[in-house]
């Protein structure tokens, strides 16, 4: 059983041979290996072999996605005009588009086979899909959530006082964001004949209280979801997400990569049967700093609470930042603690 | 005078419910009843930050109350400002606040800022992505008796040694005290590029700036 067979095992709450391990992939990728990320992003035959290293130094993790066009999160937003900066060792990021929330009735939704970096995403796509060893599994971009593209055109300051201010402008926005992603998607289904996957990251509906949540993000995330249900459905959120956790299942996703803020054991007892868990190992200070032993350790009593009865897949809360060495601890606990059957303790 | 209690008391509440036109429109009868500017900031200002500040801690309130709190906070202040001049209240002290080259982010730098204002500093917001250079000069030109510095970055946290290293090449260094703050700073790496404070959240940079202008 390949990695990637037991994480969609899993996402079908279902219990696999042993716990999968599944990491989230970002454009660190390049920095692992000493690339530019800029050079990473734009060089799509490196892009190919950064990724594919990563899958041969850990054969037993499978990756979210797995082999995809990796661009950072500014695909989207680069295709309503919006200026890019990018990093030599850091994924890069955009500058808001719009000062005024009037403005907001000037945007158009954007044609993903010209606009910004879309149809750059397609013929990467398209590379990868054309170049990849049949081995791996070519996924498409990770899809910005409607909230998140939203501030990153408005501004997250802007957009979160429009709640208060402004609220029929942040409906219009997120009619805009939403229509954007299912059109980007489709368009990359048009290039794949169909993917497997829909992986979608949207953070800010973690910031916001269950109001908000349910007035300003619910409706959108779930028609973004519906749009593609015949798909296995990914949701990332890397902040707290105690207080919304049933409302965010409401949108339709399958598996869920939340946040090391959120409590593991209360997480799993409230929405446990409903979607699987990926997470959720705290990655920027343990996971960085504590040595192997200490990390099998964290991953035994994440497996230990979350993994009786399948439905989980061991992860960190975030995008992966650790040394190549706490990687492999992880890989190591769930082949020593993660065999099923397991019983609950 | 009971009629003025119950308006400020109103205020502070509009305040505490995010009601912000509800804020503008007793203000106005506030200001009409010659309440003092430095009574309005202490009474309604800022005890009802305070009290939204408790809401946030109690996950009663989240990030966008906290936003638009801090945003209510600056229309407020900028309307008062004048008044406070001419009445001759003397600022705190002096802050330049800017978020480092290669950073945009500015959600947590407006709120401190406003939380500065009301505790009666005299903030300049210079934005975000700033060079070095700039905040040196910006330190020349304004005498600031702080510094404030944000980077939400890991590979942005270490411009603000660069700066600091700046400020001492200028022969400024004496001149101004250094607060840093931010998502990925701590209290170590603070004191490891020697900044003269560092603040882990708007109500800690809010005392350390009242320390750090005390000890000047």
């Amino acid at each position: 059983m390949t990695p990637r067979d037991r994480l969609m095992i899993a996402a079908q709450l279902k219990e696999p041979d042993q716990v999968p391990i599944a990491f989230l992939r970002s454009s660190y990728d390049a920095t692992r290996i000493g690339l530019n990320v800029k050079e990473y992003i734009f060089d799509y035959r490196k892009k190919l072999n950064a990724q594919i290293k990563l899958h041969e130094k850990f054969p037993e993790c499978a990756f979210v996605p797995s082999i995809y066009p990796d661009f950072g999160i500014v695909s989207e937003v680069s295709a309503f005009g919006a200026e890019i900066v990018y990093y030599e060792k850091e994924p890069p990021m955009n500058h808001p588009i719009i000062n005024k929330v009037e403005q907001i009735d000037d945007l158009e939704v954007p044609d993903p086979y010209k606009d910004g970096l879309l149809p750059k995403v397609l013929e990467a796509y398209k590379y990868l899909i054309e170049n990849a060893p049949s081995q791996y599994q070519v996924d498409p971009t990770a899809i910005r959530g409607p909230m998140d593209l939203a501030t990153a055109i408005r501004g997250v300051a802007p957009f979160l006082s429009d709640m208060f201010r402004n609220p029929e402008y942040v409906h219009k926005l997120m009619d805009i964001t939403t229509e954007t992603e299912i059109n980007f998607m489709k368009a990359m289904d048009e290039v794949s004949g169909g993917s497997e996957i829909i992986f979608m990251c949207d953070d800010i509906p973690g910031l916001i209280s269950p109001k908000f949540f349910s007035e300003f993000a619910l409706p959108y995330m779930k028609k973004i979801f519906e749009s593609f249900n015949n798909k296995i459905r990914f949701y990332h959120n890397c902040k707290g997400s105690m207080h919304i956790l049933e409302q965010l299942t409401e949108t339709g996703f399958q598996v869920f990569n939340f946040s090391f803020e959120n409590d593991l054991e209360k997480t799993k007892k409230r929405i446990g049967k409903k979607v699987t868990l990926m997470g959720n190992v705290e990655p920027i200070g343990k996971f960085r700093t504590a040595n192997p032993e200490e990390i099998e350790d964290i991953c035994k009593h994440q497996i230990d609470i979350a993994a009786p009865g399948g439905a989980y897949a061991l992860s960190v809360g975030g995008a992966v930042y650790g040394p190549d060495s706490s990687m492999q601890a992880m890989s190591n606990a769930a082949k020593k603690y993660g065999k099923y059957p397991i019983r609950k303790k | 005078m009971q009629n003025t209690e119950k308006l400020i008391s109103d205020l502070k509440d509009a305040f505490v419910n995010i009601d912000s036109e509800q804020v503008n429109e007793l203000l106005k009868k506030v200001l009409d009843l010659g309440v003092s500017p430095k009574d309005i900031i202490e009474k309604t200002v800022r005890q009802g930050a305070n009290e939204v500040g408790r809401k946030y801690e109690a996950c009663e309130y989240f990030l966008p109350e906290l936003v638009m709190s801090g945003e209510m906070m600056k229309e407020v202040i900028t309307l008062l400002k004048p008044k406070m001049q001419a009445e001759g209240i003397a600022s705190n002290g002096k802050i330049l606040f800017g978020t480092v080259k290669g950073d945009l982010h500015d959600v947590g730098k407006n709120i401190v800022i406003s939380m500065l204002s009301v505790a009666g500093f005299d903030v300049t917001d210079l934005g975000v992505d700033i060079t070095s250079e700039r905040f040196v000069s910006e330190v020349k030109e304004n005498n600031p008796n702080i510094l404030c510095m944000s980077s939400l970055l890991t590979h942005t946290m270490t411009e603000l040694g660069v700066v600091i290293k700046g400020l001492e090449k200028a022969g400024l260094r004496d001149n101004v005290k250094v607060m840093v703050g931010g998502r990925p700073v701590t209290k170590d790496y603070a004191d490891s590029i020697q900044a003269d404070s560092y603040g882990k959240d708007a109500y800690e940079a809010v005392e350390e700036a009242k320390r750090l202008t005390a000890a000047k």
